[in-house]
Order: structure tokens, then C-alpha cells, then sequence
């Protein structure tokens, strides 16, 4: 009996894995599950607590993409260094310009793109423009749109499946403008201080107004007379708001706000930066409930 | 049978190079390299005297070369200014010998996608034998290497001058087998090989453990046995080691913890010398950080005509300030716990970078 139970297992056909696909974010990871559906597996590198401008690179990140079919980026230079782990992987598949490398900032609406020649006196400038897109929904739509197509190319028998997806993300988008509506009424020309430059695309949505930030330029650390210039500018322009990431520090915004009777609001840039934060719509879900109570409170 | 026998113990260890933090900022255009540079400025007092200048320059480029391989051309100078203060005629010769002008480092072809998870570099590469010799000095936490890196590998490391066959096992955790090897027609170069593994364990998001272990044989050019016969192809050194690095995901850019260790043996003139280094990191802020190393190796020291072996203990602190990504100062106090004629001293180095600097592979 128990040797028919093994031959038994052993003659099970083994179930066929889906194919796995890669994000170098948690972001990217929230939309394509969304657009994959139960046709591919999902996984991603960056978790959504960790600063994609400060990734710790391990031989395990390369292990997820020795068997993936492709690998998604949010490109515009914020994660360049996913290059460096597909050499380590040895997967052609993923290597630029083949058909598993998918740039998701294809087609989106680009904020701060310079138009003159930049250097790092002005700090960590991303000379392709601010990638920081999807904090504005708009832009979470042709990304899922760009997914939706590179998806059907490359498992053509899944493509119904994927706009099927696509469809439902789409109406979902629409409900969800329907349902943020009031809390953006609120907000607009709210007038924020933010700790890096990575609020615009947010911004554009929203309505709020960052009018400074805690970072003199972007990626160098806060200064001591850099923060007396914000404090002076918070003073004079009733500024009421410093929004904060989850991985900067909070000593110099609290700082800043006991001196200016500001309040501090922690904000999710990205999926899972925040424990509740669970999928793309939670991000704007959580971040507009905050700040409406923050500036209503 | 000898070397076969050889060949089989240098099935051993090396392990990836460490994980790298890097920024955002390194890329590549459609047509031009990534060209980087690195500047290193170094004052030392030793001995009641002040001495110092430029210390070390390296220029980089590197880009991919097609859709199957990648080129990476270093050039390196190193001025030798530390070693430049000495008290003895004969080693202030010497010392003028430790700089090295401008050379190529590193000139290497990678085709990063063969069959079989295989990859293979050709050209001149540092040697991934352990965790510290891959790694370029300016990426490491203390001002120069520990000795068991310069006594036993030369004064800038081991590099290969041939081929590198790297092999990922298909296992569920990082494995990785590398074998590197150069033969060359000139009379006074060694012919070597070496054979390692790197593995690397994830230990939840925060915490990741790297080891390492290697073997490395050769055939030396001059060096004869006492009935003066040309010596065969021997094991002649091995290595072993870890790294442990805590850097949670969140607080990246303000904190880390780095443990690492590695011991080495290396057969010099038919003496097996053995040492070992231990060093911890700590960041505690965004600009700031402070490591400590403790290090222990056997080395030949020539007395007259006589070459003797001896020990030699040194320990190490050292405090950096990074205003940015892209500089960094740094403060390092060295005893010598065990060691003659030898005084403590203090090295300053300011370090800066400029272009994209790629992340070294691991």
C-alpha cells in the first residue's frame, strides 16, 4: 500500500508553474499583479519600506531573476542598478532591448525633465526627469497599459486574460477619481514642505503645494542653515505641513515643526512603504486620508 | 598525478564579493561608456613627521559592449606616497618603488549570458579569490589592505592576466564556482590558478550572510628546490571567510552593520605563512561612520642575507564623513600591537568620485 502511495506521487504530473515576472519595485509589482491576474507569478526586488535611491544590491535579488521571463523597471535612472543583478544573473531574457525588459515610464507623463546640461552641484538630479511618476495615478494607468501589451507579446495565450485585467483596472481608476474627488477638493493649494523632491507627480494629482524642501538639494543631506532658510520661508508663507517618507529621518521635520507649529505628515511614496499601504490604490487611499485630517485637525 | 591531484583540492572557495550600497546615479548613454573617475588625497604622521599628496587616481569606462557582453577598462595610479617616509636609505628606495604610475588595472571582456548560467571574462581582472581582494580600495572601510592581501598577493592585490569561468549552480541560495587562471610565455611571470565559491544566505530582508573559500595553485617562474629542479604546479594558498551585514531596508541610508573576516595561508620560499583579518563597521548616521580591525599574519622579513619568518599584530580605527554620496574623509589610527620598529599613526584620506560609477560585481 504505502509503496502504490509513493509511485503514485511519483507518477504525479507536476503542476506547471506560471511564468514569473519581475519588478525592480513594490509599485510595479502591485500593478502587474493586477494586469497579470492568475496567469503569471509576481514577484518584486525593492521592498516598498526601502529608499529605491539607497539599495542594498544582494546575490538573492539576482536569484529572483535567474528564472524570470521578464524583468519590469521604473527606468528614468532611479533603478539603474537592476543592471548590474541581471549581469549576475545570466538571463538574457532580461537584458536591455530584449523583449523581457520592460521600461514602465514608456508613454507617462515625465515631471522635471531638464532642459539645460545637469551635474551633481545641483545634487542627485535624475537627468531624465523626476522618476518618481507613479505617485500620480494618471500615470499608474499607462503603466498598466504599457504591462497589458508587453504581457500579451510575451504570452500571447494569455492575452484575453490580460485585457480582461486591464479593462477592471481601468474601471477601477474611474471609481476610484470618483471616490478621491472630495479629499482633493480639500487639498488644493494646500502649501507643503517636503524632505526630497519626490512629491510632484503627487502634487499634480492632489493639488497640495510643496514650496520647499528639507534636503537643500536633492539627496544631500539637511543643512543647519539650509533648515533656518525653511523655517523662515514656513513662517512667512503659513505653511502648515512637512511631509516626510517612512525612510528619512524624523528628527529635522519634528524639529522643524515644533519651531513653526507645522504638523509632520509620514506619507507612503510607494507600495509597502507603509504597513497598511497593501496595493497601488491604498498608497493614494492612505495618503489623501492623512493629509486632509492632518490639515483639517 | 601531482597536479591532478592539485587540481581537484583547488575545488574550493571564494566568496561573492560584498553586496554593494550604491546611489541611483550610474548609467550608461546610447553610444558613450560610463567614464568615472576617483581621486584620493592621503596625509600620514608617523614617526613625529607629516607626509602626504595625491595617493591614489583611478579612471574608469565602462559600458556594455552588445547584447552578450560587457567591457570594463580601469587604469590605476598609485603615487606610493605612504611608504614614502621612511628613516633608512635602502626602504626609502624602496619606497619610491611602490608607486606605480598610471597601469591598467583591469581590461576585461564579460560574456554575461552563456549557456549553463556560465559567464566568461577574458583580459586583466582582479582575482576573486576571498571577499577583499575583488574590491577596489576606495570601496573599502579602511585606508589601505590588511596585510594579508599585500604580503601575501603583492602590493595592490592579485590579478589575473587570463581567463575567469564563472558557473551558477542551480540551487535555491546564491552559488556561485569561479576558476581563473593565467599562463603567460614570460620567463619571470608565474603561472597560476585559482578555484573558489561564494555563497550567499538571506536572512530575512535586514540581514545577509556571505562566505567565501578558495584555493589557488601555481607553478613559480624562479623559484627551484634544493636539488635545483624547476618546482611543479602546487597548492600553494587557500582562503577562508564571511560576511555578515545588517542593513535594514528602511534606515539604509542612516545605519549598517558590517562584520567580516578572512584568513589565508600562502606558501612563500617553502614556508606556509598564515594570517588572518577581523573588522567591524558601523554607521550610525547619514554622514557618519566608524570601523574597527584587528589583523594578524606571518610575513618573511629579510635580515642581512638571511629571510626570516615573523609575526605581526596591528589593530585599526577609523571614523568617515560623507558630506555626499560622491566624497568622503576619513580619520585612521594604526598600533602595531606585536610588531618591530614599527610606531602608530594617523592617516587622513579624503576620497572623491565623479561620472557613474558602476556597482563592482559581486
Amino acid at each position: 500500500m504505502k509503496f502504490a502511495a509513493v509511485l503514485l506521487l511519483l507518477l504525479a504530473v507536476p503542476g506547471v508553474a506560471k511564468p514569473l515576472v519581475v519588478a525592480t519595485t513594490e509599485d510595479l509589482a502591485s500593478i502587474a499583479t493586477a494586469i497579470a491576474g492568475d496567469e503569471l507569478a509576481v514577484d518584486f526586488l525593492a521592498p516598498g519600506s526601502a529608499n529605491t535611491h539607497a539599495i542594498e544590491l544582494k546575490p538573492s535579488y539576482a536569484m529572483k531573476l535567474v528564472k524570470a521571463r521578464a524583468v519590469i523597471r521604473m527606468g528614468l535612472g532611479l533603478d539603474n542598478w537592476v543592471l548590474s543583478l541581471i549581469d549576475n544573473a545570466r538571463n538574457r531574457a532580461l537584458v536591455p532591448g530584449a523583449p523581457g525588459h520592460i521600461d514602465a515610464s514608456e508613454g507617462c507623463s515625465i515631471l522635471d525633465v531638464p532642459t539645460d546640461a545637469v551635474d551633481r552641484s545641483m545634487g542627485d538630479v535624475h537627468p531624465f526627469g523626476n522618476p518618481h511618476y507613479l505617485l500620480d495615478p494618471a500615470n499608474g494607468l499607462v503603466v498598466a497599459r504599457n504591462l497589458s501589451q508587453r504581457f500579451s507579446a510575451l504570452f500571447p495565450a494569455s492575452e484575453a486574460a490580460f485585457r480582461r485585467n486591464l479593462a477592471a483596472f481601468e474601471v477601477a481608476y474611474e471609481a476610484k477619481q470618483q471616490e478621491w474627488g472630495p479629499m482633493v477638493a480639500q487639498l488644493r493649494g494646500v502649501k507643503v514642505v517636503t524632505y526630497h523632491r519626490m512629491w510632484g507627480y503627487f502634487a499634480r494629482f492632489s493639488g497640495i503645494d510643496p514650496v520647499a524642501e528639507i534636503e537643500p538639494k536633492p539627496g544631500i543631506p539637511p543643512t543647519a542653515s539650509h533648515t533656518r532658510q525653511v523655517i523662515d520661508l514656513m513662517r512667512a508663507q503659513a505653511v502648515k505641513l512637512i511631509v516626510r517618507s517612512p525612510f528619512y529621518e524624523s528628527k529635522t521635520p519634528e524639529s522643524m515643526a515644533a519651531q513653526t507649529g507645522a504638523k509632520v505628515v509620514t506619507l507612503a511614496p510607494q507600495v509597502g512603504a507603509l504597513p497598511e499601504v497593501t496595493d497601488y490604490w491604498a498608497m493614494f487611499d492612505i495618503n489623501l486620508r492623512r493629509l486632509v485630517g492632518a490639515q483639517g485637525g | 598525478m601531482r597536479a591532478s591531484l592539485a587540481l581537484l583540492a583547488v575545488i574550493v572557495f571564494s566568496t561573492s564579493s560584498p553586496a554593494q550600497q550604491i546611489g541611483s546615479a550610474f548609467g550608461y548613454s546610447a553610444e558613450n561608456p560610463g567614464i568615472s573617475a576617483v581621486g584620493e588625497i592621503l596625509a600620514r604622521y608617523e614617526a613625529g613627521e607629516w607626509g602626504g599628496g595625491l595617493g591614489n587616481a583611478e579612471l574608469g569606462f565602462q559600458a556594455p559592449i552588445d547584447p552578450f557582453g560587457r567591457a570594463d577598462i580601469l587604469l590605476h595610479y598609485a603615487s606610493g606616497v605612504l611608504h614614502a617616509h621612511h628613516e633608512h636609505e635602502d626602504e626609502e628606495e624602496e619606497a619610491h618603488e611602490h608607486g606605480t604610475g598610471f597601469a591598467v588595472e583591469e581590461a576585461l571582456i564579460t560574456l554575461t549570458s552563456l549557456p549553463g548560467k556560465t559567464q566568461l571574462s577574458a583580459g586583466r581582472m582582479r582575482s576573486r579569490i576571498g571577499l577583499l581582494n575583488v574590491v577596489h580600495l576606495h570601496d573599502f572601510s579602511f585606508i589601505e589592505y590588511p596585510r594579508i592581501i599585500t604580503d601575501y598577493w603583492g602590493e595592490e592585490g592579485l590579478s589575473v592576466d587570463g581567463l575567469r569561468l564563472s558557473w551558477l549552480a542551480p540551487l535555491p541560495f546564491w552559488t556561485e564556482v569561479v576558476a581563473e587562471g593565467q599562463r603567460t610565455g614570460v620567463e619571470d611571470a608565474t603561472s597560476f590558478g585559482t578555484g573558489g565559491l561564494h555563497l550567499f544566505f538571506p536572512m530575512g530582508e535586514s540581514v545577509g550572510l556571505g562566505l567565501t573559500g578558495f584555493g589557488y595553485m601555481d607553478k613559480p617562474a624562479h623559484e627551484e628546490t634544493e636539488n635545483n629542479e624547476p618546482q611543479d604546479w602546487g597548492l600553494n594558498g587557500w582562503g577562508t571567510g564571511f560576511r555578515l551585514k545588517w542593513v535594514p531596508p528602511e534606515r539604509a541610508l542612516y545605519t549598517h552593520v558590517l562584520l567580516q573576516a578572512e584568513l589565508m595561508s600562502r606558501a612563500v620560499h617553502e614556508d606556509d605563512l598564515f594570517g588572518f583579518y577581523a573588522m567591524t563597521e558601523y554607521k550610525f548616521t547619514r554622514r557618519w561612520a566608524a570601523g574597527a580591525m584587528f589583523e594578524h599574519n606571518e610575513h618573511l622579513h629579510q635580515h642581512g642575507e638571511e629571510t626570516e619568518t615573523e609575526e605581526q599584530s596591528w589593530g585599526s580605527l577609523a571614523v568617515s564623513y560623507q558630506p555626499s554620496e560622491f566624497q568622503r574623509m576619513r580619520a585612521q589610527f594604526d598600533l602595531p600591537v606585536d610588531v618591530e620598529e614599527a610606531d602608530s599613526r594617523v592617516t587622513l584620506q579624503w576620497t572623491f568620485l565623479i561620472g557613474p560609477h558602476k556597482p563592482h560585481s559581486y
